[in-house]
């Protein structure tokens, strides 16, 4: 291989090739990219390689530790199970679109310098656009600009923070940073954005919900996770995300319960599962950030399950909302059934790979005697199985009713969703195999009887007051209605405000885009004069011009020689 | 084994020398075919052999007829010219295992027996220029060379007569290229008394400022210039790679410019010396020059084109322009992103005009308006051009990237404007490349297929070879160990080896 | 497809319901016993980081209010922020 060659490129450029294929070839190809990058990321060990001189500043093409291992591994299956779900797809803008987006979100991962590690940022945010705007109807293109402006806003930020950062320190690696320059701020909002954190978080509930069937599952385990990355790389130990991320994990469960949509239910949960890995980062400890990286890894299987088992239902009914669906369990059994499993894992059921994980970052606030935030993570993980564990099963699969004549999902879906539903199961089961690719070395047991029961109490409590609740007609009913956010603000008084300032800016816009045409059709022109059909540079000569241009250029050597 | 090791230098020559008259003698379609690919494939496996010996021994010198140098003619074997030839009869190998069905549609069977007598004598007379150390010598297998040249561009006249103009053309040229070359021979010799490179090199200092040596180097090189088609020596090169045979333009594409970026490299480092190249006479800010032109205006025109072989002509003389840069740079790594550009801009062209046989073998025409809806015809064949393509373009994973990453290298190591500049040059170019090989792609992928075209691929004994190109540019693309590796070994013999 | 029609479902019954939701009463009790069992030093041992882990069946107590907490305030705003599903079209 080329030295240094970063593994996330063997997804961004294999990605060129799939609107050449097609078929049979196509489905193959996009399957064997995952594989191979990840073969290669394993094959390549821990280190750095590809070492570039620029400017006086040395890029590192590619840095590996066992941190950015666990989140580029993860990855690479959440690509893989993606691309298997979305195989139906004829249209290749959207194989492409994933290929570039998972890759860059590899590539961000594995770099070892700030200016690769923002280029990927910002490819990550416009590449995974493409996925919302590939459901093509308005609403969708309409989240995606939103979408689009918000991540390019975290991709300028972050520009920002590493000028500043440069200009100060001269260094460019990617290297833990200490909160209070301005840089630094700049870092963390970048980051925050992107992380979700509390009322920079509406991009996620307002666009992963209009992407496609397998848009959405894509969507959900990229940019949110590398996020989380880039905070544990810079910001682990930070005081200030402890609180943020105490506030991230409560803030979005209420919605979540309101919520009718069964995939925008499952992004505001995603939403409070952030704010797990926040606190993790935030108490910084070796085994917090062992916690961080398992349930970054653990939360994609589950979220990544969710999402295409709604997704799935979406593909068959045509609609993901709860009042619309009757009992979709007697027509769609395996999917649901793929549901109570990833709802299972959600739950953090004893055997399956959340009740590993959760726990280490609960532990790790404990180890610090942080009290208060431990028991909002606790209301958070009771609050979770609520408004997913038991609500997506419940109300989206096993409503009483009617069969509702459709058919089961097609099978790549199964198939997809079966591999995300072995490792979760194989993870609870085995964790201290998952824990061996963690950072740091760890000695933490998982399976002792007080873990299991005080689990299982958690869980069949909640359970049981969410049936009472359900059955005194407590429980707020689903509506086919919104519930407003934080969004309002921009997308109503902010929006107003925008289109004019827009207007303003379009209009200069044009006369620049004008005067910039002119000078590159005169440049065209000119070309084609001199070097098109009959020019001077391309048409053929008769030999004796070219003998007399022989002879010229002869002479001036022989000048030059002398 | 070790007694017929010890004649390969002459053997990797002589065989295909002397397989010129045996294939003469033959009529009908096959039989001259396979004795040309036979003994090319004896030719490259020698090759080879030499190739691994001096890279792990050392250089070896074979005296012609047990006379010793400087008196007898020499071979020389170094990390260098093993190299070249290798690349030489490694591509004449590919190419004619692609040959014997597509040579049938172009060139009467009654004919083949001389046709590929010309072929044996072309690759004999490449491989002589890169493996003699005698000056005079040079000149005779050069003539050997262009003199089969000739005959073979002149065989695509039944497709298009324009074909004979162009040999013609070709002939002018090449002649006076070669007699400038001779002439400068004639200076040294005169002024040295001897012909043998090495004693040529050992006496070159002494006698450089004279006026007969000075005008020795203008004669060599601007009559290497000619043979190497740069710009504007060039103008013979379009043409005759359009209106040739698929497989002749293939095999030189992949060959006959190589050979004579070997001389510049040879007269440049071996026989001159650096210090005299770039020290003496203003060669880096000469040849610099006509190379960023070349690269530059010949892919402007290469967009322009309206036929895929010619187009891909004008590629071919923009690549030889990163060549030239590579040279005039007179750094190891510069010379090593030239060496390396021979092997693989020598994979990646040859690998593209034998796609573009492959489609005028079923189409009957290379012209870009005839290739619509190729893609969905020819599905393929086409993605090989598409590959094929990427590596033109110089897209990471494939040689043309490695090539030009080591040129960049080699512009920045400089550390001043000029590297800077040409670092843009070369991304502009690079920019140019892209449009270029999109447009065939577009016009092969998104324009319909006119009505009634049929769905075919062309024979199984063409796509095979095309696909074992194919495979090979992003082998060496991505295993890098072959091209990379040798180049650095015969760049630093070269470096080392400068007086 | 036409089989599944008619054909009628474990969950479709009500008094299944109720089986479920009687196992799940047990099945609460059943957890909710080692905690206090362990009060009397039966059965195993609990291991509490803080105090109020010592509450026995904190968790199930913790789990119970914090769902109730969860289901009153979304309902209580719910009411002020629900607005039509195409609000923003």
């Amino acid at each position: 291989m080329i030295e240094g060659l970063n593994p996330g490129l063997i997804l961004i450029l294999g990605a060129l090739l799939v609107p050449f294929t097609s078929g049979f070839i196509r489905n193959i190809y996009v399957l064997a990219l995952p594989i191979i990058g990840l073969y290669y990321t394993w094959s390549l060990g821990l280190g750095s390689f590809g070492h570039v001189e620029i400017l006086g500043h040395t890029l590192i093409l590619t840095k590996i530790d066992a941190l950015a291992r666990v989140f580029g591994t993860i990855f690479h299956i959440a690509a893989f199970a993606g691309l298997l779900y979305g195989l139906h797809v004829k249209d290749p803008q959207q194989h492409v679109a994933t290929l570039i987006y998972a890759g860059a979100a590899i590539a961000a991962v594995f770099s070892g310098d700030l200016v690769s590690l923002f280029s990927y940022w910002e490819l990550t945010a416009i590449s995974s656009a493409f996925l919302i705007f590939a459901s093509r109807n308005e609403r969708a293109f309409n989240a995606g600009m939103r979408y689009l402006i918000i991540q390019v806003t975290s991709g300028v930020l972050l520009l920002a923070g590493i000028a500043l950062y440069v200009a100060q320190s001269g260094n460019m690696d990617v290297a833990p940073m200490e909160l209070g320059s301005a840089a630094s701020w700049l870092f963390l909002i970048a980051f925050g954005i992107k992380t979700a954190f509390p009322l920079l978080h509406n991009w996620v509930q307002d666009a992963y919900p209009q992407a496609t069937v397998s848009g959405t599952v894509i969507l959900s385990a990229f940019t949110t996770k590398l996020a989380v990355y880039a905070l544990a790389r810079f910001f682990a130990g930070e005081d200030i995300l402890l609180w943020i991320g105490a506030i991230m994990v409560i803030f979005p469960v209420f919605h979540a319960t309101l919520e009718n949509d069964l995939r925008r239910t499952v992004a505001y949960s995603m939403n409070s599962q952030q704010g797990f890995m926040v606190i993790g980062v935030g108490i910084g400890t070796e085994l917090a950030l062992n916690g961080v990286a398992a349930h970054a890894t653990v939360s994609i299987l589950y979220t990544c399950l969710l999402f295409m088992a709604t997704g799935a239902v979406l593909y068959r009914a045509g609609t993901a909302k709860i009042t619309d669906l009757g009992a979709v369990y007697k027509s769609m059994p395996l999917t649901a059934m793929f549901a109570v499993i990833g709802s299972l894992v959600i739950m953090a059921f004893p055997l399956t790979a959340a009740f590993a994980s959760k726990s280490l970052i609960l532990s790790a606030a404990l180890d610090g005697k942080m009290v208060i935030l431990w028991l909002a993570m606790l209301f958070g993980a009771v609050a979770v199985i609520d408004n997913v564990g038991l609500k997506i099963p419940l109300f989206g699969f096993f409503k009483p009713g009617e069969d509702m004549g459709l058919q089961e999902a097609p099978k790549h879906m199964l198939l997809a969703m079966g591999v995300l539903s072995v490792l979760a199961i194989g993870i609870g089961i085995f964790p201290s195999a998952f824990f061996q690719i963690l950072p740091y070395p760890i000695e933490y047991h998982v399976y002792t009887a007080s873990h299991v029961v005080t689990q299982l109490q958690l869980i069949i409590f909640a359970a049981l007051v969410f049936v009472c609740c359900v059955k005194f007609n407590m429980y707020p009913k689903p509506q086919d209605t919104l519930t407003l956010d934080f969004d309002w603000f921009y997308r109503k008084p902010l929006k107003k405000f925008a289109i004019n300032l827009g207007l303003l800016i379009n209009a200069g816009y044009l006369g620049f885009l004008r005067m910039s045409q002119a000078v590159i059709g005169w440049f065209i022109t000119k070309a084609r004069e001199t070097h098109g059909g009959q020019g001077l540079l391309s048409r053929t000569a008769a030999s004796g011009v070219a003998v007399s241009i022989v002879m010229l250029l002869f002479g001036v050597t022989l000048l030059l020689v002398y | 084994m070790n007694a017929l090791f010890s004649q390969a230098p002459i053997l990797a020559i002589v065989i295909p020398l002397m397989g010129a008259p045996i294939s003469a003698l033959f009529r009908g379609a096959v039989l001259p075919w396979a004795i040309a690919t036979m003994l090319s494939a004896a030719s490259f496996w020698f090759s080879i052999d030499l190739l691994v010996h001096v890279n792990t021994v050392g250089p070896i010198s074979y005296e012609l007829g047990g006379w010793e140098p400087p008196w007898g003619i020499e071979y020389v074997v170094d990390p260098l010219s093993a190299f070249v030839m290798m690349v030489i009869s490694g591509i004449s190998t590919g190419v004619l295992l692609y040959a014997r069905e597509s040579i049938l549609k172009e060139v009467s069977t009654d004919r083949l027996g001389m046709f590929f007598a010309a072929y044996l004598l072309a690759l004999a007379g490449m491989m002589g220029i890169t493996i003699t150390g005698d000056a005079f010598n040079i000149f005779v297998f050069l003539e050997i060379t262009s003199l089969s040249s000739y005959v073979l561009i002149s065989m695509g006249e039944r497709t298009d007569r324009r074909a004979l103009f162009a040999a013609f053309q070709y002939l002018v040229m090449g002649t006076i290229g070669a007699t400038f070359i001779l002439i400068g021979v004639g200076l040294l010799y005169a002024m040295t008394g001897t012909l043998n490179i090495a004693d040529i090199a050992s006496k070159f200092d002494a006698i450089a400022h004279t006026t007969p040596v000075r005008a020795a180097v203008g004669f060599l090189i601007v009559g290497v210039a000619i043979k190497l088609a740069m710009f504007p020596f060039h103008i013979w090169l379009p043409n005759g790679y359009t209106y040739a045979p698929s497989i002749i333009t293939a095999f030189f594409a992949g060959t006959a410019t190589k050979v004579s970026v070997y001389l510049m490299i040879r007269f440049i480092y071996t026989m001159f010396g650096e210090d005299f190249s770039f020290g003496e006479i203003p060669l880096t800010s000469m040849l610099m020059t006509l190379g960023v032109i070349a690269f530059l205006s010949m892919s402007v025109v290469a967009i322009f084109q309206d036929n895929l072989k010619r187009l891909l002509a004008y590629s071919s003389v923009a690549q030889l322009g990163y060549m030239t840069v590579g040279i005039a740079l007179a750094s190891e790594m510069g010379l090593i992103a030239s060496i390396t550009h021979v092997f693989n801009h020598a994979i990646v062209k040859t690998g593209l005009f034998l796609t573009v046989g492959a489609i005028f073998y079923m189409v009957g025409s290379t012209y870009i308006k005839d290739l619509a809806g190729i893609g969905q015809r020819m599905p393929i064949t086409s993605f090989a051009f598409v590959l094929g393509g990427l590596g033109l373009i110089g897209v990471p994973l494939t040689p043309g990237f490695v090539s030009k990453w080591y040129l960049v290298q080699a512009a920045l190591e400089r550390g001043d404007m000029v590297g800077y500049g040409l670092t843009i040059a070369m991304l502009i170019s690079s920019l140019f490349a892209v449009i270029y090989v999109w447009r065939v792609v577009e016009v092969m992928y998104f324009r319909p297929a006119p009505e009634g075209a049929e769905c075919k691929e062309a024979p199984l004994s063409m796509m095979i070879p095309c696909w074992i190109f194919v495979i090979a540019i992003f082998y060496f693309g991505i295993e890098t160990s072959v091209n990379i590796g040798f180049a650095e070994a015969a760049a630093s013999f070269l470096m080392g080896g400068a007086k | 497809m036409s089989e599944n029609m008619k054909k009628t479902y474990w969950l479709d019954k009500a008094e299944n319901k109720k089986k479920i939701f009687i196992g799940l009463i047990i099945a609460a009790i059943l957890v909710a016993l080692p905690d206090f069992l362990s009060l009397l030093g039966i059965l195993y041992e609990t291991h509490p980081y803080t105090k109020v882990e010592e509450i026995p069946a904190f968790y199930g107590i913790y789990a119970a209010l914090g769902l109730l907490v969860v289901i009153s305030v979304a309902g209580f705003i719910g009411r002020f922020l629900t607005v039509k599903e195409d609000y923003y079209d």
